[in-house]
């Protein structure tokens, strides 16, 4: 083995996803496959959700839309972009059919500026309390007015109306839900038709139908990856999709300690936080980690009998009796995406099914 | 897939060079060993090594054999020792330590308090949004944040997934228009919001993580000791995430 490797398990990307499907139905699903699949890797896990019968793929940004879009997945995939910059190649984005979040006027006028071939398809995004991207309130009629007049002279076509919600309460979310609808009721009094409405992302279309609409945009939990605090995937029916393991290269034994060297670290993206909190697998016990450098880490064996060559797994579903992603989160006090998408772009990835 | 325009880490090759050649002096140049592991803690292997050695160095330190394949693919003849904690190791089985080597790695780019050495990456990212809240209301998940007063804020692209750590929320500070701004509420995975009270700001400008203190930007150093870590962690998370550009 290379000195460390990323698993990915694309069967349970695909069962995680079909879980969410019959969960949210009738309403579908947008893969979530922003920063690199979460570190899985794009190209593959956007195949695999395909294969899945997911037809929306959201990209973030136009460049990982249009890396989809060149990957030839499909004309009829849906590929939705929301995070935009003044370099950002709009004509080409519409001329590959993204689909376009927009949050403001500006924006809008940026897009309508260039020379495209076909009307932008857009997306148009209130914002419902986050405060991120999205028009306010205030802004809002105006947004839907610039649109439905780019619509009517032949230069856009308005596809969705959407929002992002903070998951900060029951309550909260309520509220947020209710800004929504109240924003869709006015904009089509303004004119603008919507097919596809969104709000939610993994944990509130789990657990909520009043947040589903028409389509609800799904990352953490296609991957496996649960909202943390102590809820693990296995209790909401979701598979953990990713493995990261290693090899021992190296057994020291002193007078006191027996300690192995594992030959990945800090450089690797392993949080440093790990050492004296989190256990790896090895040899079928669960081993502390117990001192960490730019490229290796050690474990202490105590008074197990540990060969050179044998497999290290730090993290994935459990099944080698090692913890889940789930579990090293809530010891370095973060939730499992931030682990997931600073693992090193150099660690190969590898793809089972 | 990165995107340049929303955000970036900058190298400076140069001043690699030019650390390398200010620690020249602490031993035998002749074994001045460049430690380039961590695809050289973040600023590309292939290029650290190159800078370095214009700046004097005479080995190159590497984890495997990998980034030897790198390095050599790249075109770089100079020999390869593996780096062992404190050790330099020559390559294979039998390889024997490197006596007396000069190993220099996290000095090399800037990422210690050595006066001698000035730092070679700067991170940046780019306002994508502005808005104004009222006193009271929340801002990203969790609504960890509530503004004391009505406040303008910025949205910035850089958030968990570029190595901006989540640990930073309502904590870090990131440089706009030439002021220090806190992070407004938690880190999402591409995206903080900075606080800026009554000052507003522009779509597109650019906010400064950290980069050269000489300009007044905010040190890594500072960046790291707000997070109670060591520049090197950050340094070789960041490059690795981010789309590096040189100059
Ligand atoms: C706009 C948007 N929708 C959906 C998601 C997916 O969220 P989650 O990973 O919680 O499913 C994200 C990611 O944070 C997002 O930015």
């Amino acid at each position: 083995m290379p000195h460390g490797e990323v698993v990915v398990d694309l069967a349970a990307f695909q069962t995680n996803l079909r879980l969410m499907q019959k969960i949210v139905a009738p309403a579908t699903i947008m893969a979530v496959l922003k920063s690199d699949a979460y570190g899985h890797g794009l190209l593959r896990l956007a195949r695999a959700a395909i294969d899945a019968h997911i037809t929306f793929l959201g990209a973030l940004d136009i460049p990982t839309a249009l890396a989809l879009r060149r990957a030839r997945l499909g004309d009829e995939i849906d590929i939705f972009a929301w995070l935009h910059t003044p370099g950002d190649d709009y004509r080409t984005a519409i001329d590959s059919r993204i689909d376009l979040g927009i949050s403001n006027v500006a924006e809008l006028n940026a897009i309508l500026a260039v020379n495209s071939t076909s009307p932008a398809r857009l997306h148009l995004k209130i914002d419902t309390g986050l405060h991120r991207n999205g028009a306010s309130e205030e802004d809002w009629p105006q947004l839907v007015r610039a649109a439905v007049h780019a619509q009517d002279g032949g230069r856009a076509r308005i596809v969705g109306v959407w929002t992002h919600i903070a998951e900060a309460s029951e309550q909260e979310d309520t509220h947020a839900i209710a800004r929504f609808e109240a924003a869709i009721a006015l904009a089509e009094g303004l004119g603008a038709h919507f097919t596809v409405r969104h709000l939610a992302a993994s944990a509130a279309s789990f657990a909520r139908a009043d947040s589903r609409f028409d389509l609800v945009r799904v990352g953490a939990f296609a991957y496996g990856i649960s909202p943390g605090g102590g809820v693990t995937p296995h209790q909401l029916g979701l598979h953990p999709v990713m493995t990261l393991r290693s090899a021992v290269t190296e057994v020291a034994v002193g007078s006191m300690t027996r300690t192995a060297l594992v030959p990945l670290g800090t450089g690797d993206g392993i949080p440093r936080e790990v050492v004296n909190t989190v256990r790896v697998a090895l040899g079928g016990e669960l081993l502390l980690i117990t001192d960490i450098g730019l490229d290796w880490f050690t474990v202490d064996l105590g008074d197990h009998d540990v060969a050179v060559g044998e497999t290290v797994v730090l993290f994935g579903d459990g099944s080698s009796g090692e913890l889940t992603l789930q579990a090293w989160a809530d010891a370095l006090g973060t939730i499992g995406e931030e682990i997931a998408v600073r693992l090193s772009p150099r660690l190969q990835r590898i793809y089972t099914f | 897939m990165t995107n340049p325009f929303l955000h970036e880490a900058l190298i400076d090759e140069a001043a690699i060079s030019a650390n390398a050649a200010a620690l020249c002096s602490d031993g035998d140049a002749d074994l001045f060993v460049a430690d380039v592991r961590a695809d050289g803690y973040g600023h590309g292997i292939v290029e650290s090594a190159r800078a370095a050695i214009a700046g004097g160095a005479t080995w190159l330190g590497v984890s495997c054999d990998a980034d030897v394949a790198q390095l050599k693919s790249a075109g770089l003849g100079a020999p390869a020792v593996v780096i062992h904690r404190g050790h330099a190791k020559q390559l294979g089985a039998k390889g024997s330590v490197l006596a007396g080597a000069l190993i220099r790695g996290p000095e090399l780019y800037g990422l210690t308090a050595d006066a001698r050495v000035k730092p070679t990456m700067r991170v940046s990212g780019r306002v994508v949004g502005t808005k104004t809240i009222s006193a009271g209301e929340g801002v990203s998940y969790g609504y960890t944040y509530r503004a004391p007063r009505t406040t303008n804020l910025a949205l910035v692209a850089l958030g968990y997934a570029n190595g901006l750590d989540r640990f930073a929320s309502n904590r870090g500070s990131v440089q706009l228009d030439g002021k220090l701004r806190m992070i407004a509420g938690r880190v999402a995975m591409n995206v903080i919001v900075l606080e800026l009270g009554e000052d507003s700001t522009q779509t597109g400008a650019e906010a400064v993580l950290f980069g050269n203190p000489d300009s007044d930007e905010p040190a890594i150093s500072a960046w790291a000791s707000s997070l109670g870590k060591p520049a090197m962690d950050i340094a070789s998370v960041m490059g690795s995430l981010l789309p590096r550009r040189y100059r």
